[in-house]
């Protein structure tokens, strides 16, 4: 039984494409093209041997936004967004598939989210189309031989910023569904005994 | 590790190990929610505990 313990991660990479003409910090080139757009962004590198940074996140959520129009939920544009992760080496992780995992694909690992590996780049790529937004993500990678084995493949950091939400059910003998009586957040750094930052 | 102690004063349970159920979510996420805990004390006083 698992009494209540979560790996700790990262904190998550991030992708600001509030704007599609302002290319953000992560965003290398654009193609606009007449009835589509298609933003390439700068290769991540596998940050798994770094020193743990704190910087402020949405813990892997996305936020609908833009600058330049004043509803972002129909207003908004879609581009197709190219992703590139640098292996060490330039060569793929033995035995391992990689995903790209956040809110924006729904935490899903399937075929629509699994990084393939490109030879001649030596790097794992995958494309999303995104609608306009701040977004967070990261990667996971999962043992091709115990496939339940789904790591961040850059590790796990005790100082990690995390917020965990408690629900609580109640359903006595007689109910016939559960009933929720409570609800508790916390979050890791903020609500530290003795330290809140 | 989430460690918690809740009230259940007022509910109509006399076996809260059995009608209680909590489940933890990490950063808003279903996916690797934990579900599978169970209190590890019921107090006299009607609270419940995991540690």
């Amino acid at each position: 039984m698992n009494n209540g313990i979560f790996p700790g991660g990262k904190e998550w990479r991030w992708l600001d494409l509030r704007s599609f003409r302002l290319q953000s910090d992560r965003v290398e080139r654009a193609n606009y093209n007449k009835n589509s757009t298609e933003m390439f962004l700068f290769t991540d590198i596998d940050r798994g041997g770094q020193r743990y940074a704190y910087y402020s996140d949405l813990n892997g959520m996305y936020s609908a936004e833009t600058y330049e129009t004043i509803n972002p939920y129909w207003q908004a544009d879609y581009a197709t967004v190219h992703f590139s992760l640098a292996p060490p080496g330039g060569q793929p992780y033995a035995n391992k598939d990689i995903y790209l995992a956040g809110q924006l694909t729904n935490y899903e690992l399937n075929e629509k989210t699994q990084m393939v590996f490109n030879k001649e780049k030596g790097l794992y790529e995958i494309s999303l189309l995104l609608k306009q937004g701040y977004y967070n993500y990261t990667y996971i990678s999962v043992d091709r031989n115990n496939p339940q084995i789904r790591v961040d493949l850059e590790g796990n950091y005790w100082e990690t910023e995390n917020s965990y939400t408690i629900l609580m059910y109640y359903k006595s003998f007689t109910d016939r569904s559960d009933q929720l009586i409570g609800v508790s957040r916390i979050n890791s750094r903020s609500d530290r005994p003795g330290v809140s930052f | 590790m989430i460690r918690f102690t809740a009230n259940i004063n007022g509910l109509d349970s006399f076996s809260a190990a059995q009608q209680v159920k909590v489940v933890i979510l990490q950063n808003n996420r279903w996916d690797n929610a934990i579900r599978d805990i169970a209190p590890t004390f019921v107090r006299a006083i009607r609270s419940i505990s995991v540690r």
